[in-house]
């Protein structure tokens, strides 16, 4: 179980980190 | 030819909504227990008269209906429908009994917005409202989320003829083969989140500077409304009055995980962590968040709002996920959204909060699931234009096992998806008609039907009852997916064109 709540917050942080480096070059791009 | 209803079918219905009423009755002992503790004597009265009428009707209702009778598939579904009407109504009292609300249909809409999780409010004076009223507006969220039927199906009642209001409150997927050990583990996975998240919280809170019982408070109503995909907050400036960067990753990550399916809980929880990366609502969820963070990200950066990265990250990232989970926690004030992000932004929220989560979990919107098998079955037909007409063309999707995709699966998950379109463009028609703009209609109508609770600010004490009334349907008929409340509506037909 413990193992399994880990693997999920991993989850989100990992679509935390994707949307931090999307937003990051979007804004490089379009500046 | 509709058949008009038998006596023993509308007792049925009733005995069974009469139980339904005591519970939510009994469930009012949270918030009374609240108020005794913090001596909220005129709350602690509005309590005791909203469980008095609870028990009254409940009794009543059961004395006068008594039946053995078993449930078929028409009961539930119908018994499901009203008893979200029946929720909405009677856990209202106590909160238009606190003052905080300037009709009963405004506190029915704050009921009916908490059952539905979508977290609009009509609310006055939210910073002001008691603990115990607090206490009660959150717990109706958490209730709505885990489903009212799964909190009275674990506690309360039989399990015979439970499944069919199992479905009806749009949860069919049967997680362990007897549903109330299925109703069981969805609270087990709930309580064990709510312990870490207002754990966090708590101690987020009190390293910010709040006092421990006011941290502790504020940490189980916002992590009960994240993880419930709500969106009440105790305080009017919403996730914004906190200012702290740190409860925002917390929020995020548990109204991200409340999202997802309760079965993939199960799976990865037993064991199979590789689900996370093969299922086809995460995958589904990651692609339509990132897409639409996309577009987003490119609207507010052409805006020109959020000069910096982690700004950008920071604003736009929260109210795009809280959009696509359904949770509607913000951080920027509802007139921000129309008059500083611009029309590409607000659109990408829109579309975001229309797709919504995953199905069987607390989300709404049309789900996950849903766009995916639909994506699926659009590659198929492509393919077999492609290859020759010989060609036998397997498509599979992965949800939890391999399943060959059938023209079953897409036939039901378009069928709802076109249901959920024309309850948004309904919203929006309706919006509009009372003279508001285009975007900004579709955009509240959106949130309302898929159970966010994001505002531009249309949602007021101000606005027309009639478009009240209209969120309130959109957001009933949205958390049901529709089959229960259309079941209610001919069975309401039969019982006047049937013969």
């Amino acid at each position: 179980m413990i193992s399994g709540i880990a693997a999920e917050i991993m989850l989100t942080a990992i679509l935390m980190s994707a949307a931090f480096i999307i937003g990051f070059i979007i804004l490089k791009v379009v500046r | 030819m509709l058949l008009r209803p038998k006596y023993s079918d509308i007792k049925i219905i009733l005995y069974y909504l009469g139980k339904i009423t005591l519970g939510i009755g009994l469930l009012m002992v949270i918030p009374l227990a609240t108020s005794i503790l913090f001596k909220e004597y005129n709350a602690m009265f509005d309590f005791l008269t909203g469980m008095a009428v609870c028990f009254s009707f409940g009794f009543l209702f059961i004395r006068i209906f008594f039946t053995n009778e078993d449930l078929d598939w028409m009961h539930g579904m119908i018994i499901v429908a009203l008893t979200w009407v029946a929720a909405a109504l009677f856990s209202a009292i106590p909160l238009y009994l606190s003052g905080h609300f300037a009709s009963f249909l405004d506190a029915c809409f704050d009921s009916m917005s908490g059952y539905a999780t979508t977290g609009l409010s009509l609310m006055a004076d939210i910073d002001h409202v008691s603990n115990a009223h607090n206490m009660w507006r959150h717990f109706i969220m958490y209730i709505g989320g885990q489903g009212i039927i799964v909190v009275v199906l674990t506690f309360l009642l039989r399990a015979t003829g439970a499944f069919t209001m199992y479905v009806g409150e749009a949860r069919e997927e049967r997680i362990l083969p007897n549903v109330i050990h299925t109703a069981r583990f969805i609270w087990l996975v709930s309580l064990v989140y709510l312990a870490i998240g207002t754990s966090a919280l708590f101690l987020t809170g009190v390293y910010e500077g709040m006092q421990p019982v006011r941290a502790f408070l504020h940490g189980l109503w916002i992590f009960m409304a994240a993880w419930d995909t709500g969106g009440f907050t105790p305080q009017s400036q919403n996730i914004l009055y906190y200012h702290s960067a740190i409860y925002e990753l917390i929020t995020i990550s548990m109204m991200f995980l409340g999202a997802l399916n309760f079965k993939l809980h199960y799976s990865v929880w037993t064991g199979n962590k590789k689900e996370l990366i093969k299922n086809i609502e995460v995958v589904t969820l990651f692609i339509t968040a990132l897409a639409t963070f996309s577009l987003c990200a490119i609207g507010l950066a052409k805006a020109g709002v959020y000069p910096e990265a982690i700004s950008l990250f920071r604003k736009g990232f929260y109210q795009l996920i809280s959009g696509h989970v359904g949770t509607g926690y913000s951080t920027v004030y509802p007139k921000q959204f129309v008059f500083e992000w611009g029309g590409l932004a607000l659109v990408a929220i829109t579309i975001a909060m229309a797709i919504g989560g995953s199905a069987c979990s607390t989300a709404g919107g049309i789900k996950a699931l849903r766009i995916g098998i639909i994506y699926k079955a659009l590659r198929q037909d492509i393919n077999r234009m492609i290859l020759n007409e010989n060609t036998v063309l397997l498509e599979k999707f992965h949800h939890i096992r391999d399943i060959v995709l059938e023209d079953k699966h897409v036939r039901s998950a378009a069928m709802i998806m076109l249901c959920y379109l024309a309850l948004y463009f309904a919203g929006a028609i309706a919006g509009m008609l009372f003279g508001y703009q285009p975007l900004e209609a579709l955009f509240e109508s959106v949130s309302a039907a898929a159970n966010v609770g994001l505002s531009c600010g249309i949602t007021a004490p101000s606005m027309p009852n009639a478009l009240k009334l209209t969120y309130m349907f959109q957001m009933w008929i949205g958390r049901l997916e529709f089959i229960s409340v259309f079941t209610l509506l001919q069975f309401l037909l039969s019982t006047v064109k049937g013969k």
